[in-house]
């Protein structure tokens, strides 16, 4: 129970009219005075049953998206049979909220929904809301934990990119598709084969068909898909809501959104705390983002992340995506070395500078590094919008 | 992100709040009203105006001030110069008492213009309370309880409405929406309102019991005087006009009148009887209880008191303060300054009752004189409504100090103050002698005096006059031993003398009760009163009051645990309750308190029976909350008949509405019509029991035909109705 400052003003309003009340001998001064005094201990002592057999549950989503805003609800119950006035919820779930509740009748059950705008990515675990009332005259409030169990996957933010400038179709001239090609449906002609069951006839080679006695089909190369690789720079992150970290992964994640949306295959990689280098391929969009919202701080430096791979990692992908948050100490020479020396491995390399706070000179350095090199670069200012950002395109 | 609603200097929407504080404003203008303390245009402005402002100030709460702050700002000034021009030539704070109460509710009035937020509000309070407060300051009667009491709950309602928290800190919510329904309560609010509001009065009246009552000693209240109008003239040809005192009978005695007190005079007369009325005399703000001193009477002819010199001298006035100083010889002068206001009430005497030793005093009129023995009487009566000031230096001395003065001249000046009557019988100086051979100074002589009387005399208004001719005092002491306060007091002075101290009876009034509630002592005519005042050299006239024991020396602190207030509680509980009542529950108290001693005794089997009680009790409560709600008379009907139709074959389905169980009941054939009509009244009755709004509930006539036709259905259970088709011969058709 924790008094207010009403209860103060109270007592020094007692205290006041008892003085004037002593010093011109007026009963009634002492009436009021004790009428305000009656007032604050009454206040203080009811209050401690003010959120007395009140419980509460919090209902909110498994996943949430960065940014957006996501309903939770919670449940407040009185188990008692007396009323519940003026109580305020306070929970931490999806960003703060206070909930305000007027009444709580005897053995109700309310609901109320609220609107939150989760600010950062990542697991929400909730496991208790505070409850405060200072009924009935505001002199004290009481304030009572209770326990409950929220958990929310926050997912990065997904801004919508349209087209990908730097995921391209790759001429078929490229060594490295006509190194290996494969079979498919696509629209380019490979050659002919024996017809098998399954077929379509349209595809029968009616000219090789009468010549050989046989069926002869024709056969097309598969239609490449093109497949994008982002790597992430999560040496470090800083903040308390929309950090570098969390706009590289929403980077990432509109990224690959996009990438699906055009029938691209992504795959996405960082270094883990424990030194090593996690890469997620082949997984559906949703899983990807949730990969993406568990990723933490790691210590590990990007070009360190991209000596840690290994040769199959990068395998049959055509651009890599670099996204680097332009710390104002960043080594900048060790990260356009390392891009440069992934295009002798793939063939387009694209780099995002992803401006910090109270830096923004340090992303003009990474990209001045990365022109110099002549390296493919765009920069994301802090609120500029991405797809902007990505469709802007600068090549050395 | 933290979502928020509206910025913290949001105006207060509430209609509910406003109202509340509006309301509290107006009935503390009105309780400041009624005290006369502001004059009639600043009170009827303050009424119209206020609730005006207010309304005002929630239509604008949400635009921009400037022009409303500054066109107030102006009215205050106006306000200002008006209160400076009716206080300018003021030479007392009585003078400037109304026009400043007139500037605080100006003040008020043009506060109530701008008031868009909540903290607005909260100031708006605190005005409410200044006025109510001032009010009581002012306030004579407990009939100011009334507004007090609902100033009271409006202030509770304001402290629970302002006790929700301000909308801009609030997460605003989507929707909010009831999942479940406890137990309907009718009338929560309310009464958890007056639960609160119950709690908060219990605990207040606790505390203002326990308040310690101390001296005043930060703030003294200022000297009043206040006149109703020009003063009713006394008779110049007496030296004291006593209203309603009635003539003389034929014995030349003058006796009481209930509304007039014979020792208020030229004489006190030991031989007048009667009773005086209990109505209010006067009331007394002062920090303590004193005697409030009349007049002196020094000259004792066995059964009349009356004073030997009849000079009076004019006070003179001082300009500066604009009192009369009292300076006489037979005043006397203590250390301790006590300032007294009186309000009159009943009318009195051309004399002023003030408390011993009389300095200064503020009265409406001129003319003021004082006598030898320090009596001050006016040129006009004590009307109702009069309001005057004295300023005492009450004698406080330690027994000590009383102890040690040194001798005087007995002769000269004191010789009227050691007067006895010629033929005071010779018992009599035996008698004082034998009181005080052991006293070694006169100090403890007067206290040997005062025990004895104590001791061997009774209080008595009910002693019948003494025979003719006899000494009243003589009488008193060797023939009755009770009296009055005028025979007990007589006495003592008659012993003093005998042992040569000089010493004079005093009436006047006694301390009266101190009213918890106002502060004032209300003094009643029964109040009426005669006690004795010692010369002691060096010290001056010192009063004793033998008949309730008064101590001369130090005057009481203070009641430091609210011992008045405990006292006038019981005091108005006794005087309230009618005596048979009182007996009745003073027998009832007796029996419980002689049966818990009884019980004390065995206290372990007392004990066990009691847990066992208390244990059948709750078993009691937690079967009968099992078993629901216990059935009425329509439930049992209901139930009845649905016994009934499960005998006949429609089993029963908790599922299943009445609406459907009649339904059921029409679609079996086999059921006997009569049954299903039965059927009928019993489902309509019992819905619209459970159902219906409360205006179309069934009465009591139609629920006992409820509970008929379902014993009816009961017998008709049996009787299968004849089958009939169209297929079936009538003469196959079962009977």
């Amino acid at each position: 129970m924790r008094p207010r400052k009403r209860a103060g003003a109270l007592l020094l309003g007692a205290g006041v009219l008892f003085l004037i009340g002593t010093s011109v001998q007026a009963g009634w001064l002492f009436v009021i005075a004790a009428l305000l005094l009656g007032a604050v201990v009454a206040g203080c002592l009811l209050s401690f049953g003010s959120v007395r057999g009140l419980t509460a549950t919090l209902s909110a989503p498994d996943e949430a998206e960065q940014g957006l805003e996501t309903v939770v609800e919670l449940r407040l119950e009185n188990g008692r049979r007396t009323t519940r006035w003026n109580v305020v919820a306070i929970d931490q779930h999806l960003g703060r909220a206070e909930s305000f509740v007027p009444v709580i009748r005897g053995g109700d059950a309310l609901e109320i929904a609220t609107l939150r705008i989760p600010p950062r990515r990542g697991e929400n675990f909730t496991t208790s809301v505070e409850l405060r009332s200072s009924a009935p005259f505001g002199v004290a409030e009481r304030r009572h934990p209770v326990a409950v169990d929220a958990r929310t996957l926050v997912l990065p933010r997904v801004f919508p990119l349209g087209s990908l400038p730097f995921v391209e179709p790759v001429p078929t001239s490229e060594p490295a598709t006509r190194s290996a090609p494969r079979r498919g449906h696509g629209p380019d002609y490979l050659g002919v084969r024996e017809y098998r069951t399954g077929d379509s006839m349209r595809h029968v080679h009616w000219g090789l068909t009468a010549r050989h006695g046989q069926v002869m089909v024709r056969e097309f190369e598969e239609e490449r898909t093109r497949r994008v690789a982002i790597a992430l720079d999560t040496e470090r992150d800083r903040g308390d809501g929309w950090t570098p970290l969390d706009r590289a992964c929403a980077a990432a994640a509109s990224i690959m959104d996009a990438a699906a949306a055009h029938g691209h295959g992504s795959r996405v990689l960082a270094a883990t705390a424990d030194g090593d280098v996690d890469v997620l391929a082949r997984s559906e969009l949703r899983e990807q983002l949730r990969w993406l919202a568990r990723v933490t701080p790691s210590g590990v430096p990007l070009p360190t992340a991209l000596d840690l791979l290994g040769p199959d990692d990068l395998r049959g992908v055509e651009t890599i995506v670099l996204l680097v948050p332009a710390w104002p100490d960043l080594d900048t020479g060790s990260m356009v070395a390392a891009a440069a020396g992934l295009k002798d491995r793939i063939a387009r390399v694209a780099c995002l500078a992803i401006a910090v706070d109270d830096d923004p000179a340090g992303a003009r350095r990474l990209t001045d590094a990365l022109d110099a090199a002549g390296l493919d670069r765009r920069t994301w200012p802090r609120d500029a919008d991405l797809a902007e950002a990505l469709a802007e395109e600068v090549l050395g | 992100m933290i979502v928020r609603g509206r910025p913290a200097t949001e105006p207060e929407d509430s209609r509910a709040m406003r109202v509340v504080v509006a309301t509290a404003v107006e009935v503390g203008i009105v309780a400041v009203i009624l005290q006369g303390a502001v004059d009639a245009t600043a009170a009827v402005a303050a009424l119209l105006l206020a609730p005006v402002g207010y309304a005002f100030s929630y239509a604008r709460r949400r635009r921009s001030g400037i022009l409303i702050k500054v066109i107030l700002a102006v009215g205050l000034l106006l306000a200002l110069d008006w209160f400076i021009g009716h206080v300018r030539f003021a030479t007392t704070i009585d003078q400037a008492r109304i026009p400043l109460a007139s500037l605080f509710l100006w003040v008020q009035v043009l506060h109530a213009f701008d008031v868009p937020r909540r903290r607005d509000l909260a100031f708006s309070m605190v005005s409410s309370t200044t006025l109510i407060a001032a009010a009581g300051a002012l306030a004579l009667t407990t009939s100011f309880i009334w507004i007090l009491a609902i100033w009271a709950i409006l202030a509770a309602g304001w402290l629970w409405l302002s006790a929700r928290p301000a909308a801009s800190g609030l997460t605003p919510a989507i929707s909010m929406r009831r999942i479940h329904a406890g137990r309907r309560v009718r009338g929560y609010a309310p009464r958890s309102m007056a639960f609160s509001g119950l709690a908060a009065v219990v605990v207040a009246s606790a505390l203002f019991v326990a308040m310690p009552r101390l001296p005043a000693s930060l703030i003294r209240t200022p000297p009043f005087r206040l006149s109703p109008g020009g003063g009713t003239p006394a008779d110049p040809n007496i030296s004291v006009t006593n209203p309603g005192l009635p003539p003389p009978g034929a014995d030349g005695i003058v006796d009481f009148a209930p509304d007039a007190y014979p020792g208020f005079g030229d004489a006190m007369d030991l031989r007048s009887r009667g009773q005086l009325s209990d109505d209010i005399a006067f009331r007394v703000r002062a920090e303590r209880p004193a005697l409030w001193r009349a007049e002196a009477f020094d000259t004792f002819d066995g059964s009349v008191w009356t004073p030997s010199g009849d000079d009076w001298n004019s006070l003179p006035l001082s300009a500066e303060s604009g009192s009369y100083e009292v300076s006489c010889g037979g005043c006397g002068r203590g250390p301790d300054s006590l300032l007294q206001t009186f309000y009159i009430d009943s009318q009195q005497p051309n004399l002023l009752f003030a408390a011993a030793s009389p300095q200064r005093v503020y009265f409406p009129s001129g003319g003021l004189e004082v006598n030898r023995d320090g009596a001050i009487r006016a040129p006009i009566l004590l009307d109702p409504g009069t309001v005057y000031s004295v300023e005492s230096a009450v004698p406080t001395f330690t027994p000590e100090e009383l102890r040690f003065v040194g001798g005087f001249d007995r002769t000269g000046p004191l010789a009227p103050y050691l007067q006895l009557p010629a033929d005071l019988p010779e018992r009599d100086r035996e008698l004082a002698k034998t009181i005080t051979a052991d006293a070694p100074t006169q100090y403890d002589a007067v206290e040997a005096v005062q025990t004895w009387l104590h001791t061997h005399t009774a209080y008595d208004l009910t002693v019948p006059r003494e025979p003719d001719g006899v000494d009243a005092v003589d009488w008193f002491l060797f023939r009755t031993r009770r009296g009055f306060c005028e025979h007990i007091a007589s006495a003592m002075v008659v012993l003093l003398r005998s042992a040569g101290i000089p010493s004079r009876v005093v009436t006047g009034y006694g301390p009266g009760e101190r009213n918890p509630f106002t502060g004032y002592f209300e003094v009643r005519r029964s109040d009426a009163h005669a006690w004795v005042e010692v010369l002691y050299p060096g010290a001056g006239w010192v009063p004793y009051d033998p008949t309730f024991g008064v101590p001369a020396a130090a005057h009481p602190w203070g009641s430091l645990v609210g011992q008045d207030v405990i006292e006038a509680v019981a005091r108005a509980v006794r005087d309230g309750v009618p005596p048979g009542l009182r007996h009745a529950v003073g027998t009832s108290i007796h029996a419980i308190a002689t049966g818990v001693g009884a019980i004390g005794h065995d206290w372990p089997a007392v004990l066990l029976l009691t847990v066992a009680l208390a244990t059948l009790l709750v078993l009691r409560r937690r079967r009968r909350r099992r078993a629901g709600r216990p059935p009425d008379e329509i439930g049992v009907a209901y139930e009845d008949l649905l016994d009934t139709l499960t005998a006949a074959g429609i089993a029963r389905d908790p599922a299943r509405t009445p609406a459907e169980v009649l339904h059921r009941a029409e679609a079996e054939l086999s059921l006997p019509r009569e049954l299903v009509r039965s059927a009928s009244v019993v489902v309509e009755t019992f819905e619209r029991a459970r159902f219906a709004p409360p205006d179309r509930r069934p009465d009591a006539e139609q629920v006992a035909r409820a509970r008929a036709e379902a014993a009816r259905a009961a017998t008709l259970r049996n009787h299968r109705p004849a089958v009939t088709s169209p297929d079936v011969p009538e003469h196959q058709a079962p009977a």
